[in-house]
């Protein structure tokens, strides 16, 4: 088979030592999907911006269709007929759709955009490979996945022929997902090649043709996808086997415990987003999954109950108390624990140290004063022991929070909150976009706080981690739990969640 | 326990702030002793002119300390809000409505000493702190812009401190200017023949204070949470409004407090735009000094001896006065843009200093 993209032991060292690219050879085959998997720190962020011409390798070289290919910029990797999608869209939010597209290589008419032609031809380009956009939309006004598409579409309107897709699932909802991996195909009937960048390894397996494992900036190793497994790729990805989880206990039901919400109703950003009518119960020592598309009344249920929006009906009740009249901190001294849903914008400080963030959300409380002083010593002592029980690296309580690792930033978000033993979790997202091992250290973390006895709210996207960690299982649609039911096999709860993310509630006589 | 002090104090220069400073103003030095040299003065004379300036005498080191005052207290007042995120542009507008309150309470009342000085401070720091309430508000309830709002208030209150001084509150005589205020309300002075009057122990005893509410009280940890992510804050649980609302009235009464000292202690009256950009110079300091208060006792230091030394060139060679502002100016810009280098910076310190990771 004719490799598209030859790389030659690439290697690239960051200022600092920072090994990002170590000797990487790789051969990518024409009309193939080739997928690159590590976990975050692998270096496969590098390798993409090296093949993009955004970065220049330090040693090692590039072929593109057996010619030896010098990049030296982003336009020079056009030139050479290789697009990048990037995980960040790079969209402006007031230019149209065919505005976005075409930025940077305009097509014009005298000294006006020649709109005409344009339209045209991207309608054309996204009727070919099936990604209908209007052309003249807002991006603003445009859903998630449709802004994927322009992306989609600035590089195949730059007629690349390899095209490099970074971890792209990573926003979408599984409905997108399955939309994307359409357009993978038609892209590759028409003769394109794509690098697919992901730690997903269910998405990997699903779409690759090979798959390429990096780890620790090296190249693990290059399998076909009929050789791959999900065992194997894990395996290869992070070097050891440690995927135990924690072998879960069944929850009580002590009244006093209970963290319950009736007939809740509350105003959200958008219709959607709105509640109706929810009610849900958590027992000591359970944890509910909350299942749902971005945007169905997550972010208003989360910041109802932790008071940021006031409810307009219903009762919020922890602990046999009704909470809707507590301020935020008299509910956070109720046990209240939140790791939020953008830990970089929610959760942490970033140009503060750590020490700071280990007591943002605290601060209120007495112990950490001694006639209205911090008590220095206490909460050094206490930022020592979470720093080191979350393993959190570097160990250095003085670091700004902006520059440790996702990861990193995760575990100091999590130990902040489980150090101080909340009686109730709210968990977001808590994984999003983190790679395995941290994955699997924070779900062994929430299913050790709910042996504890711990009352857990998960909200993601997920549905592996919905699946694997939740006692119970609700599925939210525009703002209505419009299914719930107790999680006992996860295959079935998939199925019965899938179901239910288009709004339909999951009928069991259809089935059998 | 002694590691942690240690490891504090190195991280203050790893993290480049101070060091930025410091390299923004020897730059600046570098430049203006560059620019002195066509005019016949060598850098040896220049150093020769600041000793002289500021230290030669008793009351020139007393002069040095006068300036220092107001810069301080403009400040730390400007600092408040820039920890809370928020940028007091107008301070200016707020010394002004402080230093006219001041004055005001200070010539109509007849109160025993000490009080009457305690007093006339007291109205013009609230005066000022009650002159921000209508930009905070607008930004709590509608979002507009401090930048803008207390910008506009300080276009009010010169016209508004104009008319009131040329008018109502006019003294007999020609210069537009209020009644001189009590002798009970005025500054005590520190040394006798000086102008150096009591400001400068209030000065410094507020600004301590408030180094105190930053690092170790909980209003200062919330201030500083507002700062620098107010959606986070409000994840905390901060009541993000309250701090706002907090933060510009703090600011507003460093401000109010910076006209009534200079009133209590230096003019003794309010005349038309007594303060002549002093509030200005306050977000220049605390540009320099990072907003933290130690590091503004350093810096308004630093521009008073710079101010003094000007006006010793300009008396005995005749150099302009504006030599001062071109240096406020070059510091500014340098400080302003220390992104570009504060990272470079930090690297050779870490070169040097050896791996901080390690605690």
């Amino acid at each position: 088979m004719k490799a598209a993209l030859r790389l030659e032991s690439i290697t690239k060292t960051f200022p600092g030592g920072i090994i990002a690219n170590h000797d990487i050879s790789l051969e990518v085959y024409e009309g193939e999907i080739h997928s690159i998997i590590g976990e975050n720190g692998a270096g496969k962020t590098t390798l993409m911006k090296i093949i993009s011409g955004l970065l220049k390798p330090d040693k090692g070289k590039i072929y593109v269709y057996g010619r030896e290919a010098k990049l030296s910029g982003p336009l020079d990797a056009i030139s050479y007929k290789i697009g990048m999608v990037h995980q960040h869209f790079v969209l402006i939010p007031r230019f149209t759709v065919a505005e976005n597209i075409v930025l940077g290589m305009e097509k014009k008419k005298g000294l006006n955009l020649d709109k005409e032609w344009i339209n045209e031809h991207i309608r054309k380009i996204s009727t070919r490979y099936g990604m209908e956009v209007d052309p003249t939309a807002r991006i603003e006004e445009i859903p998630v996945g449709e802004k994927q598409k322009v992306e989609i579409l600035k590089v195949l309107y730059r007629n690349a022929n390899i095209i490099i897709f970074d971890e792209p699932t990573s926003v979408l909802s599984p409905e997108e997902i399955k939309e994307l991996f359409k357009i993978f195909r038609l892209l590759i009937k028409n003769g394109k090649t794509i690098l697919f960048i992901s730690h997903k390894l269910k998405e990997v397996l699903e779409i690759s043709d090979r798959i390429t494992v990096l780890r620790k900036g090296m190249k693990v190793g290059t399998l076909l996808r009929t050789e791959a497994t999900s065992n194997n790729l894990a395996e290869m990805m992070i070097g050891n086997k440690q995927r135990l989880i924690i072998q879960k206990e069944k929850g009580s039901s002590e009244k006093d415990k209970q963290f319950q919400i009736e007939d809740l109703e509350a105003k959200g950003s958008t219709l959607a987003s709105s509640l109706k009518n929810i009610s849900i119960k958590i027992n000591s020592g359970e944890i509910l999954g909350i299942a749902g598309v971005e945007g169905n009344g997550q972010e208003t249920l989360v910041n109802t109950i932790i008071g940021i929006i006031p409810p307009s009906k219903g009762r919020i009740i922890f602990k046999g108390r009704e909470m809707n009249k507590l301020t935020p901190i008299e509910r956070r001294e109720m046990g209240i624990g939140i790791i939020p849903s953008d830990r970089q914008k929610e959760g942490l400080l970033l140009r503060a140290p750590v020490k700071e963030n280990c007591l943002l959300g605290y601060q209120y409380k007495k112990e950490y004063y001694r006639f209205g002083t911090f008590k220095e010593d206490y909460i050094y002592e206490i930022s020592r022991k979470i720093v080191s029980e979350y393993d959190i690296q570097p160990p250095n309580i003085y670091t700004k929070a902006a520059d440790l690792s996702g990861g990193n930033q995760q575990r100091l978000i999590l130990g902040r909150e489980l150090y101080h033993n909340p009686e109730f979790l709210i968990a977001v997202r808590p994984t999003r976009g983190l790679d395995l091992k941290s994955t699997i250290y924070i779900h062994n973390k929430l299913i050790e706080m709910k042996n504890k006895g711990t009352c857990i709210l998960l909200i993601s996207y997920d549905l592996d981690e919905l699946t694997e960690l939740s006692d119970k299982i609700a599925v939210i649609y525009e703002g209505k739990i419009i299914d719930s039911f107790i999680n006992t096999e996860s295959e079935k709860s998939k199925i019965r969640i899938g179901v239910a993310l288009g709004g339909v509630k999951y009928e069991i006589t259809e089935t059998k | 326990m002694k590691l942690r002090k240690q490891n504090e104090f190195i991280n203050i220069f790893t993290r480049g702030s101070a060091l930025s400073s410091l390299f923004a103003i020897t730059i600046a030095i570098i430049i203006i002793l560059i620019v002195l040299l066509p005019m016949g003065i060598s850098p040896k004379k220049a150093f020769h002119y600041t000793i002289k300036g500021c230290f030669g005498s008793l009351y020139n080191i007393s002069e040095v300390l006068v300036k220092t005052t107001p810069l301080l207290l403009a400040g730390t007042g400007v600092a408040i809000a820039f920890r809370a995120g928020l940028f007091n542009i107008g301070i200016e507008g707020q010394i002004l409505i402080g230093g006219l309150m001041a004055a005001y309470s200070g010539f109509q009342w007849n109160l025993p000493p000490i009080i009457h000085l305690i007093t006339i401070l007291l109205i013009g720091g609230m005066c000022g702190g009650l002159w921000i309430l209508v930009p905070a508000y607008l930004k709590v309830k509608k979002g507009i812009n401090e930048v803008i709002t207390t910008l506009l208030m300080y276009y009010i209150s010169i016209y508004l401190t104009h008319y009131l001084v040329v008018g109502p509150w006019k003294a007999p005589g020609l210069t537009p200017a209020t009644p001189y205020i009590k002798h009970n309300a005025i500054f005590p002075l520190i040394i006798p023949n000086t102008r150096l009057h009591g400001g400068i122990i209030f000065a410094i005893t507020l600004v301590i204070l408030i180094a105190w509410i930053f690092k170790k009280t909980r209003m200062g940890f919330e201030i500083k949470a507002v700062g620098l992510n107010p959606i986070a804050a409000e994840y905390a649980g901060i009541k993000v409004n309250k701090i706002i609302y907090l933060s510009l009235f703090l600011s507003g009464v460093l401000g109010g407090l910076t006209g009534a000292v200079e009133i209590a202690g230096i003019h003794h009256r309010f005349f038309d735009q007594f303060s002549s950009g002093m509030g200005f110079d306050g977000i220049t300091v605390a540009l320099v000094g990072k907003n933290n208060p130690i590091g503004i006792i350093f810096s308004a230091i630093f521009f008073a001896l710079i101010r003094t030394t000007n006006l010793e060139m300009a008396v005995s060679a005749g150099v302009p006065k504006y030599l001062s502002f071109l240096m406020e100016g070059i510091i500014v810009i340098l400080v302003a843009f220390e992104n570009i280098y504060q990272e470079k910076i930090s690297q050779i310190m870490r070169r040097h200093i050896g791996d901080m990771d390690t605690d």
